[in-house]
C-alpha cells in the first residue's frame, strides 16, 4: 500500500518530465552460502527505456543502486574509564537498522542530488536513518553514537559506497556489481534502483534477493536454532567420539 | 583454505584454526591442562564472537579431556566417587554460569566480566605457580631432598555436616566444601570458556588434600563431564556452539596433545610448572593491558535481535 502511495506521489511530483522507465534484472535472486563461501557478487543489469516524445537529458542519466540487508535492533555502546579500567557505560539502541547497506552509483552521492532528496530517499551511508527510542541520560550525545554506528559498520565493510559501482555500457544500458561480503548477514536483501538526472528522480525500480545457507551449513544452523538441546547432545557426542578416537589411535600403553 | 562457519557466519582459514588447536593441544598435553584459557582468547582475537568462542571451546576441552581421562582410568588413577560429589555442585554452577553469560551478554558487560575474571584468576594462579616452582627448583639445586608427604588418609573440614570418606583419594571430608568447589569451577568454566583444570588441581591438592596419585585423573574426568554439560547448556540457551569450529579445534587439539605429552616426559616437573605459570601469568597480563589501555575505538556495535529473519 505505502509503495503505491510513493509511486503516485513520485508520479505527481515529476509528471511533466516523466517518460523514462527502467527494465532491470539480477543475475540471481538466491545466493547460496556453501562451505567455501568467501564473499560473492550479484550482477544487476538494466536498460533505460525512453518514449519518442521525451526530450533528451542535457546532463545525461545518473543511477543510484541502494542495497539493504535484513534489519535488526542494534546497540552501540561506549566505553569510558572507571577506576582505571575501560567499561561500557553508555549505550543507544537503534531500531530497524539495515545490517548491510551499499550504495552503488556512477558518481559520488553528494553529486547525485541535494542533501534533502538524498536524506528523504536514504541514498548514501550518511543518509541512513538511525532512530533511537531512548535517548539515555545525555540526549546531546546521541549523534556521536549514530556516527559511531555508521563508522564501525563502514570499517567492517557492512556499510559501503562505491561511486564507480554503476557502469554505463551504452548511454541507456547499465550494469552494477552488488558485493556480498564474506561476513554478510543472512536473509532478505532489498535493492532499490533510482534513475536520476540533474538532481531529480526520473524513475524507480525495486527488486530483492535472498542470501541463504545451503546444504550442510543450513542443516547445522537450523538444527542449532530449532533443536538446541538435540544439537548440544550431538555436539557432545562428537566431542566424545573425537576424544575416544584419539586415544585409540595414539594409545601407547 | 577458507571454510565457512555456519553458526559464527563468517569464513575462517581452516589451517589457521587447525594450527591453533595443534599449538594449544601441545601445551595442554605438555602441562596436563585443558588449554581453554589460551584457546578462547585466541579465537576472540581472530574475530570469532566471544559467545561462540566460549561455547565451541567447551567441546574441544571435552574431547581432549576424554583422551586424558581414558588413559588415567586405565591406570586406576581416577576417583569417580569424588567426581560424583563435585558434579552435584558443577551441574548447578554450569547452569548458573550459562544463564549469567546470557544476561551479561545482553547487558553488554560480558567482555568486561570475562576480562576481569581472566586477570584475577590467571594473575593469581600464575603468580602462585611461579613462586611455588621457583622454590622447588631452588630446593633441588641446593641438594636438599624434597619433602615427601606420607601417603595416608587425611581428614579435612570434618567439623561440617555430611562427612564422607573417599578411599581412592584417601580423604575424609565434608561434602559441603567439595560441592562448593564444583559449583565455583562449573560457574567460571562456562562463563570463561575454560575447563578449569588449572583451578581444580590446586583446589584438590591444597584444599581437599586429595592423594596426588589421583588428582590429575579426577580433575580430567570432572572437566570432561562439566564441559559436556556446558556444550549442551550453551547450545540450548544461546545456540552458540559452532560444531564446525569445534571439530577443527578438537582435531588439532587431540593431535597436538599427543606430542605435548611426549615432550613433557623429558622435562622436570617443577620446570614444567614454572613454564606453565609464566604462560598463565602472561595471558593474565595481556587481559590487564587491554582493560587499562585506552581502546582504539571506545564504541562498539552489537546486533541485539533481527527484525525479520528468513
Amino acid at each position: 500500500m505505502s509503495r503505491i502511495v510513493i509511486v503516485i506521489l513520485a508520479l505527481l511530483a515529476v509528471l511533466p518530465a516523466r517518460a523514462e522507465t527502467m527494465v532491470t534484472s539480477l543475475s540471481t535472486h538466491r545466493l547460496q552460502i556453501t562451505s567455501n563461501f568467501v564473499g560473492s557478487e550479484i550482477v544487476l543489469f538494466g536498460s533505460i527505456e525512453r518514449d519518442a516524445q521525451t526530450i533528451s537529458r542535457p546532463g545525461g542519466y545518473d543511477l543510484a543502486v541502494v542495497v539493504r540487508g535484513p534489519r535488526a535492533l542494534m546497540v552501540t555502546r561506549q566505553k569510558t574509564r572507571v577506576f582505571g579500567i575501560w567499561v561500557n557505560t553508555d549505550s543507544r539502541q537503534f531500531v530497524e537498522i539495515p545490517s548491510f547497506y551499499a550504495l552503488l552509483s556512477n558518481k559520488p552521492a553528494a553529486a547525485l542530488a541535494d542533501r534533502e532528496l538524498l536524506a528523504r530517499q536514504q541514498i548514501g551511508v550518511d543518509a541512513i536513518t538511525a532512530i533511537t527510542p531512548r535517548l539515555g541520560p545525555d540526549p546531546a550525545a546521541t549523534p556521536a553514537f549514530r556516527d559511531a554506528l555508521l563508522r564501525i559498520n563502514r570499517a567492517k565493510g557492512l556499510y559501503r559506497e562505491n561511486p564507480t559501482g554503476v557502469t554505463f555500457l551504452t548511454p541507456n544500458l547499465f550494469r552494477a556489481n552488488i558485493p556480498v561480503v564474506p561476513n554478510t548477514p543472512v536473509g532478505s536483501f532489498e535493492v532499490d534502483i533510482f534513475l536520476m538526472s540533474g538532481g531529480v528522480i526520473l524513475a524507480r525500480e525495486s527488486t530483492n534477493f535472498e542470501v541463504t545457507k545451503t546444504g550442510f551449513e543450513a542443516f547445522v544452523a537450523n538444527a542449532a536454532r530449532d533443536h538446541g538441546v538435540l544439537y548440544g547432545l550431538a555436539a557432545a557426542m562428537l566431542a566424545l567420539f573425537t576424544g575416544w578416537a584419539a586415544s585409540v589411535v595414539f594409545r601407547r600403553d | 583454505m577458507q571454510l565457512y562457519l555456519p553458526i559464527a557466519e563468517l569464513p575462517v582459514n581452516m589451517l589457521l584454526i587447525l594450527g591453533m588447536g595443534l599449538a594449544i593441544g601441545f601445551i595442554s598435553g605438555m602441562f596436563g591442562v585443558g588449554g581453554g584459557f589460551l584457546l578462547t582468547p585466541l579465537l576472540i582475537f581472530i574475530g570469532i564472537p566471544p559467545a561462540i568462542a566460549v561455547a565451541s571451546v567447551s567441546g574441544q576441552i571435552a574431547a581432549s579431556s576424554l583422551s586424558g581421562t581414558l588413559s588415567y582410568w586405565r591406570k586406576n588413577a581416577v576417583d569417580p566417587k569424588l567426581v560424583g560429589v563435585l558434579l552435584i555442585g558443577s551441574v548447578i554452577g554450569t547452569a548458573g554460569g550459562v544463564a549469567a553469560f546470557s544476561l551479561l551478554r545482553r547487558e553488554g558487560q560480558l567482555d568486561l566480566f570475562i576480562a576481569l575474571s581472566y586477570v584475577t584468576l590467571l594473575s593469581g594462579i600464575g603468580m602462585l605457580m611461579v613462586v611455588e616452582s621457583l622454590r622447588a627448583i631452588a630446593r633441588s639445586r641446593s641438594g636438599e631432598p624434597p619433602k615427601l608427604l606420607p601417603a595416608r588418609d587425611r581428614r579435612v573440614g570434618t567439623g561440617l555436616p555430611f562427612v564422607m570418606h573417599f578411599p581412592r583419594s584417601r580423604i575424609t571430608v565434608s561434602a559441603i566444601p567439595v560441592i562448593a568447589i564444583g559449583l565455583g569451577i562449573g560457574f567460571l568454566g562456562s562463563i570463561m570458556g575454560i575447563g578449569g583444570g588449572f583451578l581444580l588441581v590446586p583446589a584438590l591438592v591444597y584444599l581437599l588434600r586429595v592423594s596426588t596419585a589421583v588428582v590429575i585423573g579426577t580433575s580430567s574426568l570432572q572437566t570432561l563431564v562439566t564441559m559436556l554439560m556446558a556444550v549442551v547448556f550453551h547450545a540450548a540457551t544461546n545456540a552458540s556452539v559452532d560444531v564446525v569450529l569445534a571439530l577443527l579445534l578438537m582435531i588439532g587439539g587431540v593431535v597436538g596433545a599427543q606430542f605435548g605429552a611426549r615432550t613433557s616426559l623429558s622435562m622436570k616437573g617443577e620446570e614444567l610448572r614454572l613454564l606453565l605459570g609464566l604462560v598463565v601469568l602472561a595471558v593474565g597480563m595481556r587481559f590487564l593491558i587491554d582493560l587499562v589501555v585506552r581502546p582504539d575505538d571506545p564504541f562498539s556495535n552489537t546486533v541485539l535481535e533481527w527484525v525479520v529473519r528468513a
